[in-house]
């Protein structure tokens, strides 16, 4: 299991993350606003999304470090985190979706993962995910 | 009054950005009271409303990070409200000690 400082740096990371703070920042307009179908979306509905997004997003960043330092299976981060490691694996496909992990070759027949390294990192151009 | 608190001044609640909160629990604050004017007297017209908005959000992420979601409170009083204030503090600092040091801090000490 990260570290309690660990699980803050992650969580912040989560509140200025794009997905976060988008949703934040249209609340009215979601809320209140019709869309071009012209529905609404209730407040409670809102919140219930708002509150996933953020749980998903500080999920897949907790696993991003978990394997940002040595290739893991998911069994082995699901380990680490207390998660079911079909919701793990899930993760690393749309972590790997969005180029932010790659496949790292087999142990004892599972998939490895490990944390794409970052432009920072490499000081070479990142790939942005679409 | 109690002394175990340490007033940060902002202009609006709507300053108060999450991240701001979060690296005070990082810091080893043992809780975080947000004071705001009050819904619909907001001199920048929105920024409650903005605070409204995260807290919840923020609360939430505590619970999930194994942090008392009742350490970040919100709370609306207004610059003329000095007795409200008076009890707010005293009532969220009584709060506090009762839930004993941040897990954050316990982490650091140790």
């Amino acid at each position: 299991m990260n570290k309690l400082s660990e699980r803050m740096e992650a969580a912040q990371e989560v509140l200025d993350g794009e997905r976060v703070r988008w949703l934040l920042g249209k609340k009215t307009r979601l809320t209140q606003d019709e869309n071009v179908y012209g529905r609404q979306i209730a407040e409670n509905r809102y919140e219930l999304i708002l509150a996933n997004a953020a749980s998903t997003e500080l999920e897949r960043k907790l696993i991003l470090k978990e394997i940002s330092h040595q290739p893991r299976s998911a069994v082995e981060v699901a380990g680490a985190l207390d998660m079911e490691p079909s919701e793990v694996l899930r993760h690393f496909i749309a972590l790997r979706k969005w180029h932010l992990a790659e496949d790292a070759g087999e142990r004892e027949g599972a998939l490895l993962f490990r944390a794409t390294p970052t432009k920072a990192a490499t000081g070479s151009e990142g790939t942005k995910g679409g | 009054m109690p002394t175990e608190f340490r007033v940060i001044r902002v202009m609006c609640s709507g300053r108060v950005d999450p991240e701001h909160i979060l690296k005070a629990f990082s810091l080893g604050a043992d809780g975080v009271l947000v004071l705001g004017c009050h819904p619909a007297d907001c001199h920048y017209i929105g920024g409650n409303y903005r605070t409204r908005r995260r807290i919840p959000l923020l609360r939430t992420m505590l619970g999930q990070l194994g942090i008392d979601p009742t350490r970040l409170r919100l709370e609306w009083v207004s610059a003329s409200e000095g007795e409200r204030f008076q009890q707010t503090i005293t009532e969220f600092i009584g709060h506090i000690k009762s839930l004993g040091p941040s897990p954050v801090k316990q982490e650091v000490e140790r």
